[in-house]
């Protein structure tokens, strides 16, 4: 279709040769604050037909979780979501869940939006009749431009803005929810969330080291080795020293260095009950080094 | 062109009449909404700011479709073109025999209206469902679209009661809910087995390769996201850009459709499922569409309307629309904005019958969100159908009679007299042109004076 490609240019061109276009605009104009960002977020997410709950703690949120997740047999929770806010619910397909549960990147005021993102999956935010979205006090922004600006640089697959449950008036003009996604959406909002997401209980943390350490001696053996990435490219680790893992891909012949700090933060995270379901989540939650590699690594290791 | 839209709007006024209540109750809902959500915002300030945007898009067309070509690609999307109807159906009918479609989800796109992409995949085996409430509505009823937004709003609530009663047998006084639940029952199963899903698209950010849907249902989301694959049909003025002009557009986009701040669900999509993603579509296919937009885009009076982010405001606020819906046109886009697209798209000959569906009352002009000069559109394709000659004998001498009248200051006198003399007789429905008039309004009531004969007594006076 390459001649279709080279036809439409050539077109727009020709049509396009005496016109002068004017210059883009700058910035546009902005609603000024009239209330804080949080207090505004809450209102429009309410109009919009959602339930906001806040919480001033990650252990506050888990303590409502463990209460109100009563009213469902089983849910679809996003692998993002620390331990703390995984409802003591069994895990079912977002097929068959009665709820989905989603950690939202960020969330905008001026719209009454979270932002999801499809690296903790899409079906869970879909599919279930409820949908129960967790997003950090500290990622609410007053306008859209904010969080389009923070996100534009690392974007995943998909992003989603939800601002409500689903909804048609196709039927008469009366408003019905519902109709395809989650007739239900509950925002929590919780100070503190993004910190839980990395730091674990002192406890823990002993046992964090301790499969840091494993992961030191363990390394050494892969040396040589050929591994598969998930999406199965087969790739060989060159070199283990002490600070670094090298791997070469075997297609392309191209090297990537992965630091072992990162590799143990890792380490530490999962030893936490947090999960790295695949090389997106390892890029979000620990670093974006050859991520693809990197979780490989983890993989080989029975760590993930 | 007897059977064209004079004949058409005639039909739907006489023989639908609920069409015609349908269609005014649910335009002035949309249109209150919007006046409503323009008023909470400075809406002059991001039409002049949006209209600037599409604007310069326009005339770099070439540049950011380069630039969105290469963004997509580096996401992994392939991208394809079309230059008309016909390739679009090729490269669907490759991707239908590649991947093994035998069953298709639809977002709502009047773009695969524009190219008939149901009838084709339809010819080919493939079971094929709307998913949008409307569209899904009238996909069971049989027929095309008859609004931008609202597919279904000619519809009322008694007519789709017994539509579903008799396909999907729910029973006939179901409440709305109740109908609703039926529908996502067929397409929950139809968007968990389809092979495919086919979307249009909103925008497409240039700078980053992003497709931007948008929708209140979920169904686009769900559309896109559960099929293995995902089509994406894109008209190649749709492009923005910045990723941050999303922050405006899609604002200024549901304010102006519904009124709302944004839709509920507003989909970013940066190529297929990544790596470690749980789920999402292995392939993206994104198809930019011209479709007749690149001659549009040569027409120095017409480029504009090429800024359209098909939000329906036009449609709503448009007293002609609001009588006949969108039906009565016969084409995919109704209202001003299917006037002046249409010729442009398809044939100027269109223009000769399509051009007359206006008051040029100028209500399109002051709600458009990106400024298009609707009316002076309209009246440029008006002027073009009179210079081709396309225009009825009668009704060109019946205004060079009138123009000859009152260009003419003794004629004109002589016309006006005329008229107050022959007061009791303008009612009279006999009277050509002014019967047919009188019927919708009552006679005229000519002012005893004329204003010369005044002006000449005041001067007498002093």
């Amino acid at each position: 279709m390459s001649k279709a490609r080279e036809n439409i240019l050539g077109r727009v061109r020709r049509a396009l040769e005496k016109r002068w276009p004017p210059e883009l605009p700058g910035e546009p104009w902005r609603p000024e604050a009239q209330e804080g960002a949080l207090e505004l977020f809450v209102t429009n997410m309410r109009a919009g037909g959602a339930e906001v709950e806040l919480f001033k703690s990650v252990a506050a949120a888990g303590r409502w979780l463990a209460g109100w997740a009563e009213q469902f047999s089983a849910a679809a929770v996003s692998p993002l979501l620390p331990a703390a806010l995984r409802p003591p619910l069994p895990a079912a397909p977002p097929e068959e869940a009665p709820l989905g549960v989603s950690r939202a990147l960020a969330a905008v005021a001026e719209t009454g939006s979270v932002l999801l993102t499809s690296a903790e999956g899409r079906r869970l935010q879909l599919l279930p009749p409820a949908h129960l979205v967790f997003v950090d006090e500290a990622d609410v922004h007053r306008h859209l431009a904010g969080v389009l600006e923070k996100h534009r640089e690392e974007l995943p697959s998909a992003l989603a803005l939800h601002s409500g449950p689903s909804r048609s008036a196709d039927i008469g003009q009366i408003m019905v929810q519902g109709v395809h996604g989650p007739g239900r959406l509950v925002v929590a909002v919780v100070r503190g969330l993004n910190r839980a997401d990395r730091s674990a209980s002192p406890k823990k943390r002993g046992r964090a080291v301790r499969s840091a350490s494993a992961l030191r001696e363990r390394l050494p053996a892969l040396q040589g080795r050929t591994l598969k990435t998930k999406r199965g490219e087969p790739f060989v680790v060159v070199r283990v020293t002490e600070n670094t893992v090298r791997v070469r891909v075997a297609s392309s012949g191209k090297e990537y260095t992965v630091r072992l700090a990162s590799l143990e933060k890792a380490a530490a995270l999962l030893a936490s009950g947090g999960e790295i379901p695949g090389p997106v989540a390892y890029r979000r939650l620990v670093a974006n080094e050859a991520p693809a590699y990197a979780w490989a690594i983890l993989h080989e290791l029975g760590l993930v | 062109m007897a059977s064209g839209y004079k004949a058409a709007a005639k039909r739907a006024l006489v023989e639908r009449p609920e069409v015609r209540s349908a269609v005014t109750k649910a335009t002035l809902h949309f249109d209150g909404n919007r006046a409503r959500a323009y008023g909470e915002i400075d809406a002059e300030a991001w039409r002049d700011w949006a209209a600037g945007v599409k604007r310069h898009l326009l005339g770099r067309l070439d540049r950011y479709l380069e630039e969105a070509e290469a963004g997509l690609r580096a996401h992994g999307a392939v991208v394809h073109w079309a230059e008309n109807a016909a390739d679009v159906q090729e490269i669907l009918r490759a991707l239908v025999a590649d991947y093994g479609v035998s069953r298709v989800v639809k977002g709502k796109s009047m773009l695969s209206e524009e190219v008939e992409v149901n009838p084709l995949l339809e010819s080919l085996g493939v079971e094929v469902f709307e998913t949008d409430l409307g569209e899904y509505i009238i996909q069971l009823a049989g027929e095309p679209p008859s609004h931008i937004v609202g597919p279904a709003i000619h519809k009322g609530l008694e007519e789709i009661r017994a539509l579903f009663h008799e396909k999907l047998g729910t029973p006939a006084d179901a409440e709305p809910t109740e109908l609703a639940a039926a529908a996502r029952r067929v397409l929950r199963d139809a968007f968990l087995s389809a092979e495919m899903g086919i979307s249009g698209a909103n925008f497409v950010v240039a700078e980053t390769g992003t497709v931007v849907l948008v929708e209140n249902e979920g169904n686009i989301r769900l559309t896109t996201s559960a099929p293995r694959v995902h089509v994406a049909l894109v008209g190649i003025e749709k492009l923005l850009p910045r990723f941050g002009d999303l922050e405006v557009f899609l604002q200024l986009l549901a304010r102006a459709a519904t009124g709302q701040k944004i839709g509920t669900f507003v989909s970013l999509i940066n190529g297929p499922r990544r790596e470690g993603e749980p789920d999402g579509p292995e392939h993206l296919h994104v198809i930019f569409v011209d479709n007749g937009r690149s001659s549009v885009l040569a027409d120095d009076e017409m480029y504009e309307a090429l800024s359209c982010i098909r939000c329906g405001a036009c449609l709503n606020a448009c007293p002609v629309y609001r009588q006949t819906g969108g039906h009565a046109y016969g084409q995919v886009y109704s209202g001003p904005i299917g006037v002046v697209l249409t010729p442009g798209l398809k044939d100027p000959g269109l223009a000769a019958e399509l051009g007359y569906a206006c008051s040029l009352c100028t209500a399109c002009a002051d709600v458009c969100p990106v400024r298009i000069p609707l009316p002076g559109q309209i009246l440029a394709w008006r002027r073009r159908s009179v210079e081709r000659g396309l225009v009825s004998g009668g009704e060109k001498l019946a205004f060079n009679g009138y123009a000859a009248m009152v260009t003419r200051p003794r004629f004109y006198r002589l016309g006006s007299k005329l008229l107050r003399l022959g007061k009791g007789l303008t009612g009279a429905p006999w009277l050509p042109v002014l019967g047919a008039w009188a019927a919708g309004h009552g006679p005229l009531e000519p002012s005893p004076k004329s204003f010369r004969e005044i002006w000449e007594e005041e001067l007498a006076g002093e």
